[in-house]
This record gives C-alpha cells, structure tokens and sequence, in this order.
C-alpha cells in the first residue's frame, strides 16, 4: 500500500450544518472594511439606487395586499358587494403580479451588479497575489491561504448578493407592516410589538446553547475521524502486530462519543424550533383574543384582524433574518478586512535604477562579502564570498539549515541581501530587472511541481513561444521522451493536480525538459536524495550532465559523483564558507571534509 | 443486502423511539389542522351576533384551548424531533461501527487501490445520510403526507366546489418544482464546477509559485486565472438570474390559490352558500395546502440521496472480509523455528496481471536474506505474502514445513515482525506506540526495548519523555528516530522471524549508524527478510535474491553474483555506487 496519508482530501472540520450558526467572526474595523468594499459598488450608483426603489416598491406592494384582503372582507363580502368583490380581486391580481416582478427585477440587477464587483474583486486579489514576493509565500503556505481565501471571498459573496438586499426589505417591510398595524388599530398593533423583545432574547439565549453544542459535535467528529484516517493509513501495521480489536474499541469509545453530543446539540437546535413558534404563535393568540374582544365592542372589524394576523406572521419573518444576516454580515467584514490585508501587502518591488538591456549573460557569478538574514538580527548568511567562472560546476555542500537553499533565494532575488553584492558578469543583480535576471537562471528543484494541463504544456512552461517539435527535442535530451510515450495519450496526456500519476523521478526528467527548453545561461540544481530507483537515478544524472554541460551550475550536491566531478566543492555550515576547493584537493587537506568522507566510506572500496 | 434493507435492519433496534415519533407525528398533524378551525368557531360566534350566546365565554374557553394545544404542540414536536434524532443518530453510530469493525477485517488488497479520503467520506459522509433519512426525510414525508389528507378532509368539509378550485394551483407548484430541478439547480451545479476550477487553478498557482517566479510567468497566469474568474462569473450569474426569475413564478403560485379563493370563495359567501367564518378558515388552511407538495418533492429528494449513500455502504459491507481460519487451523503454542520455504508461488491482486510468477525460495531458519531490484517488480508484495496479508494465487508457502495457511491467522501473524520503510505512528504516546509490539509488556521491558533500538536516549530528551504525545497531531519525530520506535516495537514483540523493508530516505550518519546497530541487534538468532537499498545490508546477506519482472532472476552470495558478468545485480550494484547519496553532511 503506497503512502496515502498526504492525500486525503478530506476535511470534516469544515462542514456547515443547518442550525449551526458557526463562530461568529467580528472584523476589527468594520467601518474601514466597509470604506475599502464601497468602491468596488461605486461604478454602478445609478442601477443600485433603481435597485433600492424597486425594493421599496415591491415591500410596499407586499404590504398592500394583506390590506385589501381585509378590506374585502369587511367592504365587499360583509356587506355584499358583488360587483366590488370582482374589482377588489383584480386589484390584488395586480398587486401580486406587480410585487413578484419588482422582486425579480431587483434581484435579477442586483446579482448583475454584485457578482461584477465581486469579479473585479477577485482579479484585484488574485492579480496582486502573483506580484507578491517570495517571502510572503514562505510565511503564508499554500494550502492554508487557499482556504483562507475561499472562505472569506464566499462571505463577502453571501453577503453582497444575498444579504444588502434582503437586509433593505426586512427592515422596510418591518417599518412597513409596524405603521401599518399602528394606523389599523393601536391596541392591536401595542400588543404584537411587545412579544418581539421576549422572542428576540429567546432566540438568542437558545442560540448560544446550540452553537455550543454543534461545536462540540464537530470536535468530537474531529476525532472520530483522527483515529479512523490512522487506522487506514496504518492499516498494515495495525494487522500485522494483530491489533485490530483494540482499534474497533478505540473507534466504538469515539463514535458512542459523536453519537452523544449530535444528539445534544440536535436537542437544543429542536428546542429552539417549537418554542420559537411558540412564541410566534403566542402572538396570534393574543391578536384573536385581543381581536375578538375588541371586535366584540365594535372597536374592529373582522377584516382588520385577518389582516392583522398575516402581518403578524410577516413581521416574524423578516426579524428572525434580520439576526441570521447580522452574523453573515459580520463574517464579510472581517472576510473582506483580510482580502485587504493582501491586496495591501507591497508588491515585489523591483527599483533597478539603471535597468540594463538585456544581454547574453556569460554566467559569471560573484558573491561579494554578501550578508542576509530573514530576520535582520539573525544573520543566515554571513560575509560570503565565492566565485564562479563561466562555464563551471560548484557543488554546495553541508548539513540541513547551513544555508545552501538561502544562496539560491539570494542569487534569483527571492529575496535581497542586505550587505555586499552579487554580480553577474560584472553587473550588481540589483541593477538588473528581475524578470530578466530569472529569464537567465534555470532552477531545477527537488519536488518540481506540475501544473495541471498535458505534458506538452508543462514542458512548454520553459519557454512560451517553443514548438511542439522544440518541446519533444527537448524532452528527448533530458531523456523524459521514452516514458512520456508510453503515457496514455503522449505529450497530450493530461497531469493531474501535483501530478500524482507520474513518478518522482518522472517529474523531475520533466523539469530537466523545462530547463533545456529555457536554455538559461546559470542552472541552480538540487539534487534529488529521496528514493527514486536506480535506473531513474542513473537517467536523471545523465540528462542533468548533458544541461550542465557548458553553464554555470550551482548544485546543492547529495551524490558523491556530482560533487567529485564539480569545479568547486563548497563545504558551507552555520551561513559561512568553511572548506572550498575540489574533491581531491579537500581530501588531500584531510579536514574536516576528508574526515567526514572517509567515516562513510569505510571499509567500502571506491 | 440490499440498501432499503439495510436500513431498516439497523433501524429495527429503535422500534420504540419510532413508534413515539410517529404517534406524536399524527398528534401534531391533529393539532395543525384545528388551529384554523377554532378561528372559523371564533370568527363565527363574533360574527352571529347571536345575543343568546355566552360570546365572552366562549372567546375565552377557545383561547384556553389554543393555548393549551400550542404549548402541547410544541411538546410534541420536541419530543417527535428528539426521538427521531435519537434514533437517527443511533443508526449512524450503529452503522458505523460495523462498518470500521468490518473495514478493519477486510484483506490489505481492498486498501490497495482505495483513497484514505474516499474510505473516510464512505464511514463518516455516506452514514449521515442515513441521520438525514431517519430524522428528517422520513418524518417529513409522513407528516406532509398526512396533513395534506387532512387538510384536503377539512376543506372538502367545508365546501367541496371551493376546494376543487383551490386544487388549480397545485399542477403549476409541480410544475415550478420540475422547472427548478431541470433547470435552476444544474445551473448551480454547473456554477459549483466553474467554483471548482478555480480554486484548483489557483491552489495550483499558489502551490507553483517558486516556479511560476522563476520562469518569470506571473503575467500569463493572471491572463489565466482572469480568464477562470470571467467563466465563473458569467456561470455564476446565469444561475442567479434563473433563479431570480423562477423565484416569483413560484410564489405566484401559491398566491393564486389565495386569489381563487377571495374571488370564487367571496362569490360563494355573498350568495349565502359560504358563511364568512369558513371562508375565514378556507384561508388559513390554504397554505397547509399548498406547502406539503413542495415539502413532499424535498422529502422525495432526501430519500433518494440517502438511499444512494446507503448504496454505497452496501457495497462496502458486500466486501470479502480476509481469508477465514482453515476449519481444522493448527494452533501456534511455541516459537517456531522460522524456516520459510516458497513453492511455485504466482500471485495477482487482480486475476489477470500477475504480479509475482513462478517464486521459489528457500529460507533457512535464522538466516539472512536481501531482496534487490528495482522499484514495482513485487519485492513488497513478496514479503506480504508470509504473514498473509494476501493469500498466495498459485503454489505454497510453508513455515517449519506446514503450509502457513494451516495456521490460526493469529498466531502466524504473532510470529513475525515487521519493520516497515514509511513507519507508522499512531497518535498516542511514545509508550503506547512502543507497547503496539506486545500490550502486557512492564515498562522496564518497554524501556530495554528502547534501549535496543538506541532510541532511548532521544525518548527521553523529548518534552515528556515516554508520555510525548508522537503522530499525525502529536510531536513530529524524524524519519530516523520513526525508525528506531519500529524497531523498538519489533524488539518488545520479539519473534522468530523479521521482515525489515529498508528506509531509502537519507539520514544522517550518525542515525544511520544508530539504526544500524539496532537492526543488527534485532536480527541476531532471527530469519530475517530484507528489502534492500543499501550495499551494506546486500553484501553481508546469506543471500541476495535479485528480482526482475515478476520472478527471480538471480540467487546468490555478494561474491557469486559479482561473478556473473553481465548479471542485473552487478549492474545495479556498480550503478549504485557511483550514485551512492552522500550522507556525511545531511539533507534538506
């Protein structure tokens, strides 16, 4: 069974249940969140503000017409007004018909006008996503800004398109139905008003329990499924130490667990429900009791209080969205306070004061006196000089952490130095605009990622304009051509996402192909140590000599070929050059190199 | 089984629960439809001005009973809701459970092909549709299916011509229905796929970064991802107009009922026909009319993607479980001495490729054996084979001359340990880990088993010593210090044969030479089968077995194979190294 943990796509954590209002987020700077947002609405003032007139329209047409149903029982079915009955439908036919349109118009120009702000949003983000540097992608991993991001822009979404207008006809028809209860009767009217405050502190005091308890039940599920991603994954050893009755007890312990706290926090999602209606319809009591007293003294009509009832379920209505949007408000704004923030992280500056024009670059690299730290009081390169004449290999050597990956991020200015200089071919780096200087160094990294699109495509990203009879020559000499062959479809077969139906090895004959195809003028390599078999091993090597032949190369050696077939062997430790010279010669020096070497090798004859 | 009946044999054991909830379902359904008619009561005592008539009275005895069935009703629900939760959940929890217990008899060849992911989404996703079901969708067809009987009851009752004119709406709320789920929700679908897209492309994107920077392409793929925001954007609002526009269409629907019955229903009470106070409940049962068709089509869509993750349980539970026991299985009471001998052995995980072909091998008890070639030719399935992880296809394996499948699965299993290349750990403590090699072991065996796998020293330099939590959530440990747990565990286990499938990921030299020792300790008075990566292991092997294409090509001494001119393992062996990694200094 091939290691499948890191694929697991799945994340249990994240699902929303209905009834579980989640962790309400608050923005820090509501209104600073709410200035940044305007601007994207500001290009269409003129449909939202027709949008904003709809909407008072259509909730005042949805006022009219439990209005004239009451009208009509008290006008025309009381006192038997045939003729008046017939006009007083077709009035609500049209009311109806006239509500139902203005509602569709406004929702129709309202989603045009939200879903274009939010496009123009996205390419603001994700365009200014790419300029940024390096080092903000090294603070920030992929896969958490990936979620991050998904999440905040689906809340301004829900919150743009679904919420403001909304938002708008819940609180116009409260006011609506509010006035219109007050002028038909004020004792009628006094008496729903006072169930809100009870209902609304209800609501929220059972709501707080809920969210509780469904947080509860998604730790709990968390957990179930921890043991359960462990079980499978580990599923040989589990069998073959004869452990799986202990791991059904461990699993039957977690999920008696799940069991209880979904049924907890269901029973308060199912108090909440019956007691809220309840309550909703405590009102209606108290408007047919109050009603049928008050109609008893003639002080109302029939008609006033069957209007009053279907307001009274109107008015419920909208005040229980209204909570519902304050919290997906809410999580906008702070959603939006977080797009922000990137979108207001600077961009890769790129200041080349003289900006050279671009040049055949011969490959001739200095480091002089270089100093760097990613935290200015932490230096991880110190005082560095070294050089490299066209043409030749250096192999950096040394432990984890001693800076051999920080020279690369130096020399393509992933990041820039804050002490002494590079030059390439005599030319400071910092003088050369940084596209240019990438366009003349080939990177070929340990784990080359694959975008997914076919081979054909990935090889191409080497260089844009490259036939297809360059990329295949190209996949030739980097010795990819055989296998990529005997793919389903050949060069036009597709590579999944971080294309996992290819091999390690494969990917990185692939990049190789890449790096042939750019024909850079300086190759920075890093050399593969996990397992590929060796006959890919002996392939790799192969086509990485034919690339090197005739650049500049930097290798982040592990093989001992490489470093005793390199101009230079630098042996780097703690950010400083420690040895330097070839293999022989630091072997004849019988230093700290020679030492080292001659440990591993022992008793094996090379 | 099929899945209908899968559920209801899980859901048999919450009979009780059931039947309260649908008792109290159609107490519920009752209380519903008198609401509307103490209205009607209500609305025509007040309107009778009948002066005989204790009116007051009356007003306040209905508004007593309201009362009384509100608060009831909401009683009922509760308890109707809880119950059918209870339940619900039960059955998920239920199934669940058997489903990992059966999971975790199923042969390693079920997990061969299968997703983590895929696995998890079948016990924990699919189950839950099974919650959905059995608390909501099931109730829900019920109580919609009734209400709308009684509903249809009450009106008829009330006047039968009103009724009949009222039923017009409902072809256009089926009709609105069939629209939105040919039309609407596969354009949200459709959106939802667009969504997709772009979140890959632009976790692709984030995840290339360093490339896409180095090859200077951030233009490009801004032009790319413009592109991917465009077509999710017009998806997304073709979706949002469609709805917008079938919105309306269904409200209107349902106020064309209200419409017919103002018009028609008025017409009826002015000719005298209908009094006011019907007319009044015609109303307020109207929308108990209408809703249960629209809440009977969502029921009917619950039921069917249940049922189709029922489905799927099925399928998994219709898995074979691993080879049974032999009925006559000899029981293994000492140690044995470890001679594994293999006969013409073919092996396929799927009939027609063959994975091993033809193996025959001979392992002497408390010898050394090195596996060698190169990658997918079966050297892991090979070692598989011994403890029964898959059975043999053709031929036989036998342990001390018995055929290893005449033994009790157990018992064969607790004669071999195994040191897996990619250790697994599970969360827990570093003793809980070690003590996975043998439960009741004392913590002085636990500790002297450490301190044979030389991973004493670094256990108790961790935060808590023994007690550190280690795992996917816990402390991450290094590959080499992962290792030498393994080992420790196969030290505390203690048994007469080894499977070691050495790490190929560097260490340094100094762990390297660490687990060395280690592995050299555990294997001594052992048999002990090694996949082999290192030169070291291969040379000093018993014998090398070299694979190549599914059978041996090649069995021998170091100093035999060397001899052969042109022989795969003299090949592999001066590639190797020259290609040797050099660990002396560590790797990124």
């Amino acid at each position: 069974m091939s290691n499948q943990t890191g694929q697991s796509g799945f994340r249990p954590g994240l699902q929303r249940r209905p009834g579980d209002p989640g962790k309400i987020e608050k923005a820090l700077d509501p209104r600073n969140a709410l200035t940044r947002l305007l601007p994207y609405l500001q290009p269409f003032k003129v449909v939202l503000i027709l949008v904003l007139v709809f909407v008072v329209i259509y909730t005042i047409l949805g006022l009219v017409g439990p209005y004239l149903m009451g009208v009509a029982i008290d006008k025309f079915i009381a006192t038997k007004d045939a003729s008046g009955l017939v006009k007083i439908a077709v009035t609500m036919l049209a009311v109806y018909l006239l509500n139902n349109f203005f509602q569709a118009i406004s929702a129709w120009m309202m989603s045009n006008v939200s879903q274009r702000a939010l496009k123009q949003l996205r390419k603001d983000l994700f365009g200014h996503l790419q300029s940024l540097p390096i080092s903000f992608f090294d603070r920030n991993p992929a896969g958490e800004l990936m979620s991050r991001l998904t999440n905040d822009i689906d809340a301004i979404n829900q919150a743009v398109s679904q919420n403001v207008t909304s938002l708008l006809a819940s609180v116009l028809s409260l006011v609506g139905i509010l006035i219109a209860m007050f002028v038909l009767d004020k004792w009628l009217a006094l008496a729903s008003v006072l169930v809100v405050p009870i209902m609304f502190w209800f609501t929220e005091f059972v709501a707080r329990y809920t969210r509780r308890g469904f947080r509860e039940l998604q730790k709990r599920l968390g957990n179930l499924n921890g043991v359960m991603e462990e079980a499978i994954s580990g599923q040989k050893v589990v069998k073959a130490f004869r452990r799986n009755e202990s791991a059904i007890a461990l699993f039957c312990q977690r999920n008696e667990e799940v069991f209880r706290a979904g049924v907890s926090a269901n029973s308060y999602a199912l108090l909440l429900m019956p007691l809220t209606n309840v309550l909703g319809n405590f009102f209606v009591i108290v408007l047919a009791g109050l009603g049928g007293w008050l109609a008893l003294q003639g002080l109302v009509t029939v008609g006033i209080i069957a209007t009053f009832i279907t307001y009274g379920q109107n008015f419920i209505q909208p005040l229980r969205q209204l909570a519902n949007m304050y919290n997906s408000i809410q999580a906008a704004l702070a959603g939006s306070e977080r797009v922000f923030e990137i979108i207001d992280t600077p961009s890769e500056v790129d200041d080349a004061l003289a900006i050279k024009p671009s040049m055949i670059i011969k490959g001739h690299v200095q480091f002089e006196h270089v100093n760097f730290g990613y935290r200015p009081d932490a230096l991880v390169i110190k005082d560095m000089t070294l050089e490299a004449k066209a043409g030749e290999t250096i192999a950096l050597v040394g432990p984890t952490g001693a800076g051999k990956t920080t020279i690369i991020n130096l020399l393509t200015r992933f990041y820039e130095i804050n002490g002494g200089s590079i030059c390439i071919d005599g030319i400071d780096i910092r003088n050369i605009k940084k596209d240019e200087l990438r366009l003349q160094l080939g990177l070929v990294l340990q784990d080359t990622f694959m975008f997914s699109g076919t081979v054909m495509e990935n090889i191409r990203y080497g260089r844009l304009d490259a036939t297809d009879e360059e990329c295949i020559q190209a996949a030739k000499l980097a010795d990819a051509d055989h296998f990529i062959r005997q793919l389903a479809h050949g060069y036009e077969s597709n590579l999944s996402e971080r294309a996992n139906n290819l091999s390690q090895g494969q990917r990185q004959l692939l990049s190789i192909a890449r790096a042939i195809l750019a024909n850079p003028a300086i190759l920075i390599l890093d050399e593969a140590t996990s397992s590929v078999d060796t006959r890919s091993e002996a392939r790799i090597q192969k086509s990485l000599l034919r690339l090197m032949e005739g650049r500049t190369s930097f290798v982040i050696a592990h093989r001992l070929s490489t470093i005793r077939d390199a101009d230079q062997v630098l042996v780097i430790n703690a950010g400083e050059i420690v040895e330097k010279g070839t293999h022989q010669q630091l072997l004849d020096q019988k230093s700290f190199y020679h030492h080292l070497y001659i440990s591993q090798f022992k008793g094996q004859t090379i | 089984m099929k899945p209908i009946q899968l559920i209801f044999t899980y859901a048999k054991k919450y009979k009780s629960s059931l039947t309260i909830t649908a008792i109290s379902m159609l107490l519920l359904v009752g209380a519903q439809l008198l609401l509307p008619w103490i209205v009607k009561l209500l609305v025509a005592a007040v309107t009778a001005q009948d002066a005989t008539m204790d009116v007051m009275g009356l007003v306040r005895q209905l508004t007593i009973i309201v009362l009384i069935i509100y608060v009831s009703r909401a009683g009922l629900q509760f308890l109707r809701s809880y119950l059918a939760h209870l339940a619900g959940w039960g059955v998920v929890a239920d199934v669940r459970k058997y489903i990992y217990e059966h999971m975790q008899r199923l042969s390693l060849r079920y997990y061969e092909d299968k997703q983590v992911g895929q696995l998890m989404s079948r016990v924990i996703n699919d189950t839950e549709l099974f919650e959905q079901l059995i608390s909501h969708a099931l109730p829900d067809i019920i109580v919609n299916a009734i209400t709308f009987i009684g509903v249809t009851a009450v009106l008829l009752s009330l006047n039968w011509q009103l009724t009949l004119l009222s039923t017009i709406p409902i072809p256009l709320v089926l009709l609105s229905l069939q629209i939105y789920a040919k039309r609407v929700r596969p354009a949200f679908r459709y959106r939802q796929k667009e969504l997709g897209d772009l979140n890959a492309m632009l976790n692709d994107n984030l995840s290339g970064i360093r490339e896409i920077k180095a090859f200077t392409r951030e233009a490009q793929e801004a032009v790319r991802i413009d592109e991917r925001i465009d077509s999710y954007y017009r998806s997304n609002l073709r979706a949002l107009k469609l709805m917008a526009t079938f919105q309306p269409f269904v409200e209107f629907t349902s106020s064309l009922g209200t419409l017919i019955v103002i018009f028609f229903g008025g017409r009826l009470a002015l000719q005298g026909i209908l009094p006011v106070a019907d007319l009044v409940a015609f109303f307020l049962y109207l929308e108990m009319f209408y809703a249960p068709v629209r809440n009977l089509s969502n029921a009917w869509e619950a039921i069917q993607s249940s049922l189709a993750g029922a489905d799927r349980v099925a399928g998994l539970m219709a898995e074979d479980e691993e080879p049974h026991n032999a009925p006559d299985a000899v029981a293994i009471t000492s140690q044995v001495r470890g001679e594994i001998v293999f006969q013409n052995v073919d092996f396929a995980y799927t009939p027609e490729s063959l994975v091993l072909e033809n193996i025959s091998l001979d392992i002497p008890a408390r010898s050394v054996i090195a596996l060698v070639g190169p990658t997918g030719v079966g050297k892991s399935t090979l070692v598989g084979l011994i403890p029964r992880f898959y059975d043999v296809t053709k031929g036989t394996i036998t342990l001390d001359g018995r055929d290893i499948q005449e033994y009790k699965m157990d018992d064969l299993r607790q004669q071999i340990s195994i040191v897996l290349q990619d250790v697994f750990l599970f969360y827990g403590t570093v003793r809980e880990n070690i003590l996975f090699g043998r439960t009741d072991a004392t913590e002085t065996e636990v500790i002297a088993a450490a301190q044979a796998a030389n991973a004493h020293s670094f256990i108790t330099q961790l935060p808590d010593g023994y007690d550190t939590l280690i795992g996917e959530r816990g402390v991450k440990l290094s590959g080499g210090q992962k290792q030498r747990l393994a080992v420790a565990r196969a030290v505390l286990k203690d048994a007469p044969i080894l499977i070691l499938d050495e790490a190929t990921s560097s260490v340094d030299t100094e762990t390297e030479m660490l687990i060395q020792q280690a592995l050299e300790r555990l294997m001594k008075g052992r048999t002990t089968i090694i996949i082999a990566h290192r030169l070291s292991t291969v040379r000093n092997a018993d014998k090398i077995v070299v694979l190549d294409d599914r059978s041996i090509c090649e069995m021998g001494t170091h100093a035999d194979l060397m001899k052969l001119e042109d022989g795969l393992y003299r090949r592999l062996y001066s590639v190797q190294r020259e290609l040797q990694p050099v660990m002396l200094f560590g790797v990124n």
